[in-house]
Formats: structure tokens, sequence, C-alpha cells
């Protein structure tokens, strides 16, 4: 972990006067384990942006089967934005959120009815870099990502075993 | 302590992967006492195979710790099996450069491990035909192959037997059946278009399973396929081929094995005296000691590249230019295939049905140009792999909240048949790899500079292919077909082949018919860098073919104080 990530996440979880009366050797072990649980993608870096969060749950929200809130996806997303995408990408994520956001007139204050309407005129269209457009379909795709291969939707929604056993080449869809 | 005599064996094989773990195990069951040595680390089945992990439990779920592979592994990214599960499987590319001309990208892919690539490898086995030992005499290209169909046939029969192929014998000339083991199914669309295709080109383009290196029933105490889908990741069933799960073993049980991993071989001893390789000299790649290891027969089974490398990177007084080099073609007609070029779309009627568990296998149509009549615009020809599929959540589309999100969990969407070209490369002069004045690699050991392009032929081929595919897609019902010529970079096809090519003349060619340099009799090259041409086939099946009928050779000669 670099220095920026680790002030990142601790900034967020543990406060510095928390932090204070550790030796150097209770230090080092805990950025050592803050390490090892953000390597294991077990630990959110609790940054993860409301309007993404908002946006996410637009896209897959909860119904009869758990929504993108419910696995963390705003979570997973912040992990790529953090740790997976160059500053350059991350950048222009940002500045399409700030176009969306601009655009929409301040979208965390809208009616869902608007922020559906406003997000269908965005859905499909393809925008430069750091436009609204170019920003939702990157997030509607991580959101989609995020949700799908996460472990309660992989188990409980879709259900396909890692080891299946055999594969049978035409089966009836509903089969079982 | 005895170090003359733990440094004496009757053979010493150079890798342990595809060719590596054939030659252990032909010379080691034919009574050598056999040195294995590999430049990577040694691997063990329970800690390093990753197949069962879930997506879910990665920190980047399957896309891969970008940060550490756009610092350390900036070309093996390109490969789709270096995913965040196998990335372990691949080089570290700092620590193993090569360099390349400005405007000629060449993708080197590598497994420096124990097994080598033959973890990550893509399972498909097709046999070669005259039509391809012939192809370099018939056509005036390159020079002509010493061996022919016969002589390489029987071999095909040991390794397949031994290593378990799977598929369906078809009866045609220009892609001979082998012993196979019953084959996986083909799913509901790959199926109609396999009968629509009958009909359409009269039984000249065939679609068929396609040939694998994966059990479809138990064979030689390994266990048939569990269907979990990516083998890349290791099997700790060992029911694909790899030299890890099958000829490693094999050797192992002769107890005349010895498996030197870390062993970083940066020369080929060789005697002016007797004119023969006496050994080679390895650097420790932890302790960065140098040991010499002697051996009555040499065989380098390092992969093509590495192979003749190691050729050039010894240059005793009586060969300036690289060991074995009296003709001054090692390095030349590096050749590999090409790919992305292909055509998709969707095959209709079958939305109620689907498939059940990952069949690690997809459809193969055989080469149906210059088979029975010449084509006008190019020599050779192509293959297809392909695939029909239903792409589940995947397909993402326009849409958005609960009705969509139904939509995405209940309907897998429509079923896909892709089917992507996969073209021979011709042998040139002008392709071709030597030893790079400047870069050396991690261990101190000059680097590859590797100069490799698409020609006219391969190109005329690509544009061909892409009409082929839509031809036969619009033949098997496909509607929204969508025509596709992916970039690709020359060696991602990771069938890289040639620069120490077998041939009749001493002159022209590197090794004999049996895969034994002319120069220095008891010097074997068997893996890709001994080939003439590249057929359009997967070529692994026939690298160990040789390799084994080699090791048989070589025992014979040493047997017969012939070598």
């Amino acid at each position: 972990m670099n220095r920026r990530d680790l002030l990142a996440l601790m900034g967020t979880s543990v406060s510095a006067a928390w932090l204070q009366p550790l030796s150097a050797t209770e230090r080092l072990d805990l950025g050592a384990r803050l390490q090892r649980e953000l390597d294991a993608g077990t630990l959110p870096t609790g940054a993860a942006n409301p309007l993404v969060a908002r946006i996410a749950d637009l896209i897959l929200p909860r119904t009869e089967t758990p929504g993108a809130l419910d696995v963390r996806v705003p979570e997973f997303i912040d992990l790529l934005l953090t740790r997976w995408y160059s500053a350059t990408e991350r950048a222009d994520i940002e500045r399409g959120l700030a176009d969306l956001d601009g655009r929409a007139g301040g979208f965390a204050s809208k009616p869902e009815a608007d922020q559906v309407a406003f997000l269908t005129t965005l859905d499909g269209k393809k925008g430069p870099k750091g436009s609204a457009e170019d920003t939702f379909a990157t997030l509607k795709w991580l959101t989609i990502y995020g949700y799908f291969t996460s472990e309660r939707i992989q188990r409980e929604v879709l259900k396909n075993p890692i080891i299946p056993g055999r594969f049978d080449g035409c089966v009836p869809v509903n089969r079982g | 302590m005895p170090r003359q005599a733990t440094n004496q064996f009757d053979a010493i094989v150079v890798g342990s992967g595809m060719t590596g773990g054939w030659a252990a195990k032909q010379l080691t069951e034919r009574g050598l006492r056999t040195l294995v040595l590999e430049a990577g680390r040694d691997i063990v089945p329970e800690q390093d195979y990753a197949e069962h992990v879930s997506v879910s439990r990665l920190p980047f779920r399957g896309r891969g710790n970008r940060q550490s592979l756009e610092r350390d592994q900036f070309v093996q990214r390109e490969c789709y099996a270096c995913d965040e599960w196998a990335a372990k499987f691949f080089v570290n590319d700092r620590d193993n450069p090569y360099t390349v001309p400005a405007d000629k990208p060449f993708k080197w892919i590598r497994g420096r491990q124990v097994g080598g690539r033959s973890i990550t490898w893509a399972r498909q086995v097709y046999r070669w035909s005259d039509l391809d030992f012939e192809a370099n005499a018939r056509d005036g290209v390159g020079t002509d192959w010493p061996i022919r169909y016969r002589d390489i046939a029987p071999w095909y029969d040991v390794v397949e037997r031994f290593i378990g192929i799977s598929g369906q014998a078809e009866g045609l000339s220009q892609l001979p059946d082998g012993r196979f083991l019953p084959p996986m199914a083909m799913n509901c669309a790959e199926q109609h278009a396999r009968a629509k295709l009958a009909k359409a080109f009269n039984g000249e383009r065939v679609l068929t399973i396609g040939r694998s290196a994966v059990l479809t029933v138990a064979h030689r105490d390994r266990a048939p396929c569990h269907y979990c889908g990516p083998c890349h990741r290791g099997c700790i069933t060992r029911s694909y081929f790899s030299a890890v799960n099958s000829t490693l073993p094999a050797a192992r049980l002769t107890g005349r094995l010895t498996l030197r991993p870390e062993s970083v071989v940066d020369q080929i001893l060789y005697d002016p005296a007797t004119r023969r390789a006496t050994g080679v000299r390895v650097i420790d790649a932890t302790t960065r000691q140098v040991h010499e290891f002697r051996a009555r027969v040499v065989f380098l089974c390092a992969s093509a590249l590495e192979s003749t490398r190691l050729l050039l990177l010894s240059k005793p007084r009586d060969f300036p230019t690289g060991l074995a080099n009296s003709s001054g073609v090692l390095g030349q007609n590096l050749m590999d295939h090409t790919m992305g070029q292909g055509a998709r779309g969707v095959i209709p009627g079958f939305e109620h049905r689907t498939y059940f568990g990952n069949r690690p296998n997809g459809v193969y149509i055989p080469r149906f140009r210059n088979v029975k009549t010449k084509h006008p615009a190019f020599l050779r020809g192509y293959g297809y792999q392909g695939e029909a599929y239903r792409q589940g959540w995947e397909r993402a589309g326009t849409g958005f909240g609960a009705e969509y999100k139904r939509a995405l969990i209940g309907d897998q969407g429509p079923w896909m048949l892709s089917l992507e070209g996969y073209g021979e490369c011709l042998p040139r002069p002008d392709n071709f790899v030597g030893l790079d004045p400047v870069v050396r690699d991690a261990w101190g050991i000059p680097a590859l500079r590797i100069q490799c392009t698409y020609g006219p032929n391969e190109r005329a081929q690509m544009a061909e292919a892409v009409v082929s595919a839509v031809e036969m897609l619009e033949a098997a019902g496909a509607t929204a077909i969508e025509p596709f010529r992916d970039h690709v970079d020359p060696g991602l096809v990771i069938h890289e082949m040639g620069t120490a090519r077998m041939g009749r003349d001493p002159k022209t060619s590197v090794l004999n018919g049996w895969n034994q340099t002319h120069d220095i009799a008891n010097l074997f090259v068997t893996d890709g860098a001994c080939m003439a041409s590249s057929g359009n086939q997967n070529p692994s099946i026939t690298y160990m073919a040789l390799t084994a009928r080699a090791a048989a050779r070589a025992v014979d000669l040493l047997n017969r104080h012939e070598l």
C-alpha cells in the first residue's frame, strides 16, 4: 500500500488520536494488517462517493433479489477507482460525475422519477472522456460487474456451481 | 562432497514444459539418468493451482491487479490467461526483457516454472498431415521438411494414448484423426451450425468439437474433467494434460529423474576435440552460483526462442555465430500464427434451451483453403476456433432499474456463435531473432532482439477469413452478423516457432529429421524451434510427438554407440 492509500484508509476508519499511543511496531503491524485486508478485498476504503452509490442503486435496485447497495457495489467501484484505474482515468470519471451532477441540476436533490428520467437520457449514449454519458457507461458496467461477481449474488442468485461435475450441451432453461 | 558424481548424468534436458516433460519421460523410461533443468520455480499443485477460487474472493474480482501488471507484466498481461488467478504462471517482464524494433511489436508470452506453458496452454490438439509436411516443397517456400506424416504418425499415437485427447473422428485428409477419448458435447447452437454447414458446403467445411487434451473419461490414473472451466489456473484432478500433471510424474516414477528448478542455463558446453556437447552451465536463480552439469546427450526443450537464444549464447571458436550454426540460418524464419479475424452472430431458435457446466473447449472448423483446389489469392490456409454461448449478465445492453435487473438475471440473452480464424504464416528469413547487444536479463544474460511481421500472404488470408466466417454464419442462419478483425501483434497467438529449422541440407537448416543438430551429434532441439513451416494447427501435439521420437532415437543411438 502506498502512503496516500494508507492515510486515506485511516482517515475514514480510525482516528489519528487513536493511533497516537501505538508503538512504532504496533503501527507497522497495523499497516501490514490493513494491507492484507485491502489485498484480500475484505476492507472497503469507506470513501465511496454518495453520488456513485445513488447511481448504482438506481441501476440495480433491491427487488426480490438483493440490490447493488446490499452487496457493497459502491465500495467495489471505489476500490477500482483508487487502486485499479490510472489517475487520468479517475480524473475523467470524476469530471464526468461533476458534469452529470451539474446537468441534472443537483442530482441528489431531485426526486427519484427525475433522477431516472435524467439517467435515461444518458443510457446507451457515447460521449467524450469526462462527459456524463461516458462516466455513466463506465459506472453502469462496473455496477453490473461488481454486483454479479459478488459472493452473495454468485451464491444466491446465479447459483452457478464452481464444480458442475458434468457438461450438458442442450438442456431446457428452467431445468431443476 | 562428491560434486563430480552429482553433476554427471546420462542426459540433460533444458526446460520442463510441454516438450521437456516428454523428453524426461522418454529418456528416463529408456534407462537414462536424466537431469531436467528449469529456469523457474517449482510448482506444488496443492498450493499453486487456483481453478476453484471464486471470482468473488479476488481483490479485483478477476480484473487483475492492474498496477502490478503494468509494472511487472506489461507484455504478459496481453495474454487472456494472465488473469488475476494465473498471472503467477507468467514471467516478470522486467526480469526477462527482450527488444524489438520500434515499428515491429512482437509479444513474447512466457511461463518460467516447472511445467512451463503447459500449465496455461489452451489444450487444443490437431495433427498435421502431408498437406503440411509437403507444403514448402510444393510451394517453393522455405526448405523442405525432412519428414513426412508416416514418420510422425506413430509418435502422435504414442503421445495421444498417454496424455488423453478427447475429440470426434471426421476422416479428413488435411486433419488426420487421432486416438480419441469420447468427444465433449456440442451445445444446441453448435449442433445446429454443424448440420447447416455440412449441407451448405457439401462437406467441404466441417464444424467439429475441439480436439482437446482434456479427459472426458478416467485415463491412466487421471480423473475426467469436472467442467469447472478455467484450466489455465491449474487442475487439482489432473484432468488436462500438463507436464506437471502427466509426463513429469511418469519420469519421476522411474527413479532416474533429477529435476532442478531455479536453474538458468546460460551456456551449452562444447568440446572441440570430439565435436560434442559435454553439458551445460547453470546460474542458480536464487544463489547466483554457477554450476556445470555434464551428460552424454543434451536436449533443448526450453521453448522455441529460448532454445535458439541458448545456441546463440554459446559461441565456442568452432561456432562464432552460435552453436550448431554452420548453416548461418540459426535465428531466422521465425513464425507465429494469425488470429483475430472472424465474425459473430446471433443464432435464433434455441431461446428455451441452454447448457450446464463450463466446457473448457470450443468448436473447430478445419482448414478448407488450398486443400483440394488452389486458391488464387494466397498459399496455405486457416482454420477456425469458435464457440456458441449465451452471454448472460455480461451482455449488459441498454436500460437500468428493477425490470432491467430482472431481465438480466432471468434471461440468458441470445445464443451467439463466434468463429475466429487461425492462419498459417510462411517462413521468412527477415523474421528473425538475434542477441541484443546491450540489454541483459536479471541474471546478466544477453536478451533476445526479435523482429517479426506478418507478410502479404498472411494479410490476404486474414482478410478472406473474415468473409468466409460471415458466409458460414449466414449459412448457419445467424442474424445480426458482426465481422471482426482485431489487431493482434505477432507473438500473441503464442505459437511462436522456427529459428532452428529442420531440413535435409546442413547448409540451409540447423536440425536433421531427428531433431538432431547437423553439426553436433549429441545435441537435440525438440521444441517449436525445429519447425520449417507453421501449418495452421495448434502446434503443441506436434512438438510433443517430435520430442518423443527424437528421445527414442537418441537412446537407440547411444545404445548402438553411435552417439
